[in-house]
């Protein structure tokens, strides 16, 4: 059977894989992909340990995280759609900078 | 059945290295949508049918077709997108590892001081769920429709384009 210690594991590599994608990248959208995939990695631990202890609320937290992160990627997509249209790129280096 | 459970995982683990050294914007969203899918094999095998159905349909369905939609309007050929591996952000790297560690070592430390290791997981079926999630969680569920409509309404107006009206 599945050990717990394994399911941790996984989730801590993936957590810092999500860090090092969000530092390391300098585009907008590679860096919304690493914050899902960080936000990937707490749900996993989430459901991992509301089976471990038989309880139905690690699932429940699951949808309720889930609705929030559509929402989330809705207006943050629509967000650097629109900074792609105002500065026709999207390095985060010459975005960070509100007044030239 | 800790085979796929391995296997699934190796693969999670290697589509998301691939999206560190993929030079392409559309070949990350789609190794996104395996490394989504392969966490839905993960649920399925730990007995979470509804958490693993919801990966499937909301994640990858939904989600990720919101990414590649967005690859599709930008259409950017230039390589904008280099990786610049400093030594400082190598650094900030190791440092957030080490923060995760640390989380890890203390989830270990309290779970081998109070569980016992070898227990076998037990399946949580959907309609438990269902019931207390219309039952004791009902008004979550109204926020977050309400939610999902406002994330709707303010990417509308942020979208929306004022050169008509001035």
């Amino acid at each position: 059977m599945i050990s717990i210690f394994y399911c941790f594991i996984l989730s801590v590599l993936i957590f810092s894989l999500g860090v090092f994608i969000f530092f390391i990248k300098n585009n907008l959208f590679l860096m919304l992909i690493g914050l899902e995939i960080m936000l990937n990695a707490c749900l996993l631990l989430f459901i991992v340990s509301g089976n471990y202890w038989n309880d139905a609320n690690g699932q429940i937290i699951y949808i309720f995280i889930i609705t929030s992160s559509a929402a989330e990627v809705c207006v943050s997509l629509s967000l650097l759609l629109k900074f792609y249209k105002i500065n026709n790129t999207l390095n985060i280096n010459l975005l960070s900078e509100l007044k030239k | 059945m800790q085979f796929i459970f391995f296997l699934s995982s190796l693969t999670l683990l290697i589509s998301i290295l691939f999206i560190i050294f993929i030079n392409d914007l559309l070949y990350s969203a789609l190794l996104l949508i395996v490394s989504f899918l392969s966490t839905s094999i993960i649920f399925f095998l730990l007995g979470s049918c509804l958490a693993g159905f919801l990966q499937v349909i909301i994640y990858s369905g939904a989600i990720l077709l919101l990414f590649v939609f967005i690859i599709m309007i930008i259409n950017k050929k230039d390589n904008f997108f280099i990786i610049d591996l400093d030594i400082k952000k190598f650094f900030e790297f190791f440092l957030f590892f080490l923060i995760s560690s640390i989380f890890f070592v203390d989830i270990t430390y309290l779970v081998l001081k109070h569980l016992n290791i070898t227990q076998f997981y037990k399946e949580v079926d959907m309609k438990r769920v269902g019931k207390i999630l219309f039952s004791d969680y009902f008004f979550i569920v109204e926020l977050s429709s309400m939610l999902l409509l406002e994330s709707l309404i303010i990417s509308f107006y942020i979208n929306k384009d004022y050169k008509d009206i001035k």
